[in-house]
């Protein structure tokens, strides 16, 4: 049988690539195999196959492009085997894509492979993000990302953050809007992430599976 | 606006519109493209202009344009981009027009690379392109920083008359970070443009934009004018901090991203009983000479970080006026050291002192 297919989509600079280097560590410790395919190909900075050695070590399989790069490349392509993962492996596959409905317009030319298997097609939200601060932001961005890719969105991910100096008050006044996004598109919040501090003491009232994020792709002194 | 989380170049984006820009001609260059991408979709909101133009050379003439008609008006770009545009901006310095321009800097020379650098900084502080001018300089190392200077950046380039260039590596426009866009700035007094282009209206003399002077003791006059303004420029807006620089042994120089790798390194010596402080410029032209005064006797060495293979000692040497020896480390080509590099550095530089 297949493994499901996660596709993390958002507005720029909510999390994705923090968020789907974590998950591929998460998904793997469940004893999935797994394949992280950046298909980001609009920054150039920030992207999770900056990681790459550090998670192709652990065994997971990492796809960008052709070249293997971490850093430096500025260039508007992929690998073809991210096409061959999606249509033939048996992987548990993570689909990171760039931000905003311009990020995704790389995945059309997976489409027709994604609907034939099982996925999930997560949208994540900073709500202290200017562009996704409220409910009608958030729902207009959610639906200028399912227009472009042909998908809906399956689920959210409450990632709202001020990096280090989040609190539990941002998280859960970021909750509560997320909820009434949830109420009015009927799309379960399927996660909530963040660093240690945060996950270990979140109430019980923060909806979604706790995702607990290391800062991989910022480093300690940034 | 409570606090917000936004990247680097958005923030700057915003701050411009803060600042009171309402005109903006750029060229597409990475590391820097959502500035323009920013700007196109949010100064119309604001009844600006966002025009791309057809080159970096255009876009730094059509701020010439905007400029002397009095518009606030800004461009940004990266290295080789800013290169391009060294021509306009000292015809901006010589018409004495304000401008801001923005740098988001990468490895170089020439096409260099994409990931951040430092190596822009003699470019930037000694003019970059031809005749006695300066550009106003700052370099600050975190968005809010940033926003606010930004936004400063404006006032300050028409109190001069004088483009004003914001320099920072290209991970301070590519990061993510909380930032407060409507942070109070200093109010100052803004001189009226009675130099703008805009329009007669059969009132008053013809206005004349003009970096040409063909007589000799003419244009010696007006460099000596221009040259006022950087003396006044050198007293008045030399900015920088000192950080835990009491009772220090060690006293880095560093600016930028490499300053906040610094920091981190100066806390790792502290807790292993080392006194390192941090003297970092924010303005890099004029060149903050007076906090080296301000260092006390228990310095021995300074310590200049740089990204890239030395070009701010230069200043750092001038500033030193001899005093004390000067160590050196970069990293360049879009290379950022780990802290434990630094420390490495300085643990060196001590025990080099001591053999002598």
């Amino acid at each position: 049988m297949n493994n499901k297919i996660y596709i993390i989509v958002g507005h720029y600079g909510s999390g994705k690539s923090e968020f789907s280097v974590n998950f591929s560590k998460y998904l793997l410790s469940k004893n999935l195999e797994v394949c992280l395919a950046d298909l980001d190909i609009v920054n150039p900075y920030f992207r999770s196959r900056e990681v790459r050695e550090q998670l192709t070590k652990l065994g997971i399989v990492v796809i960008s492009d052709t070249l293997n790069s971490t850093k430096g490349l500025d260039m508007p392509y992929l690998s073809p085997a991210i096409q061959g993962q999606i249509a033939l492996s048996k992987k548990t596959i993570i689909l990171d894509c760039g931000g905003d409905d311009v990020g995704i317009k790389v995945l059309k030319q997976f489409y027709h492979e994604i609907i034939k298997r099982d996925y999930e097609m997560l949208m994540i939200i900073n709500t202290y993000r200017p562009q996704t601060s409220n409910v009608s932001q958030i729902i207009a961005m959610k639906d200028k990302l399912e227009a472009e890719s042909g998908l809906k969105i399956t689920g959210y991910i409450n990632n709202s953050n001020f990096l280090r100096q989040t609190t539990i008050d941002d998280v859960m006044n970021a909750n509560n809007i997320i909820i009434e996004v949830s109420k009015d598109t009927n799309i379960p919040i399927k996660y909530v992430s963040g660093i240690k501090k945060i996950i270990e003491n979140l109430p019980i009232e923060a909806i979604g599976d706790r995702l607990m994020l290391d800062l991989l792709l910022r480093n300690d002194w940034l | 606006m409570a606090k917000v989380m936004m990247k680097g170049n958005e923030a700057m984006g915003l701050a411009a519109i803060k600042g009171g820009c309402r005109a903006f001609f750029g060229y597409p260059i990475t590391p820097q493209n959502e500035i323009p991408e920013y700007l196109a979709r949010v100064m119309p909101e604001y009844g600006g202009v966002f025009l791309q133009a057809e080159s970096e050379v255009a876009a730094i003439n059509m701020i010439y344009g905007a400029s002397g008609a009095g518009v606030r008006s800004m461009t940004s770009s990266s290295s080789p981009g800013i290169a391009l545009k060294q021509e306009g901006i000292t015809y901006i310095a010589g018409a004495e027009l304000p401008c801001v321009i923005i740098n988001v800097m990468r490895g170089g020379p020439g096409l260099g690379g994409i990931q951040p650098s430092q190596a822009d900084y003699k470019q930037v502080t000694r003019g970059g392109g031809n005749g006695d001018y300066y550009l106003l300089a700052f370099a600050p190392e975190n968005l809010q920083e940033t926003v606010n200077i930004v936004k400063e950046a404006f006032d300050l380039a028409e109190i001069y008359r004088n483009p004003v260039m914001i320099a920072v590596d290209g991970l301070i426009g590519q990061m993510m970070e909380p930032v407060d866009v409507d942070m109070e700035i200093p109010k100052r007094e803004i001189p009226e443009k009675t130099w703008a282009t805009t329009g007669t209206l059969g009132k008053r003399e013809r206005n004349v934009v003009n970096s040409l002077y063909l007589d000799p003791q003419a244009l010696e006059n007006h460099s000596l004018k221009l040259k006022a303004k950087y003396d006044l420029m050198r007293e008045k807006e030399q900015r920088y901090e000192l950080v835990n620089v009491d009772h220090s042994e060690i006293v880095i120089v560093a600016y930028g991203t490499m300053a906040r790798i610094c920091r981190s390194a100066m806390e790792i010596l502290n807790e292993k009983g080392i006194n390192v402080g941090l003297l970092r410029p924010i303005s890099i032209y004029p060149f903050p000479e007076k906090a080296f005064a301000e260092l006390p006797s228990t310095v021995k060495g300074l310590l200049t970080c740089e990204l890239s293979t030395g070009q701010m000692i230069d200043d750092v040497k001038i500033a030193n006026n001899g005093k004390l020896p000067i160590g050196f480390f970069g990293r360049t080509g879009g290379m950022l050291p780990e802290p434990e590099e630094i420390v490495d550095a300085v643990i060196k530089m001590i025990g080099g002192m001591k053999n002598e």
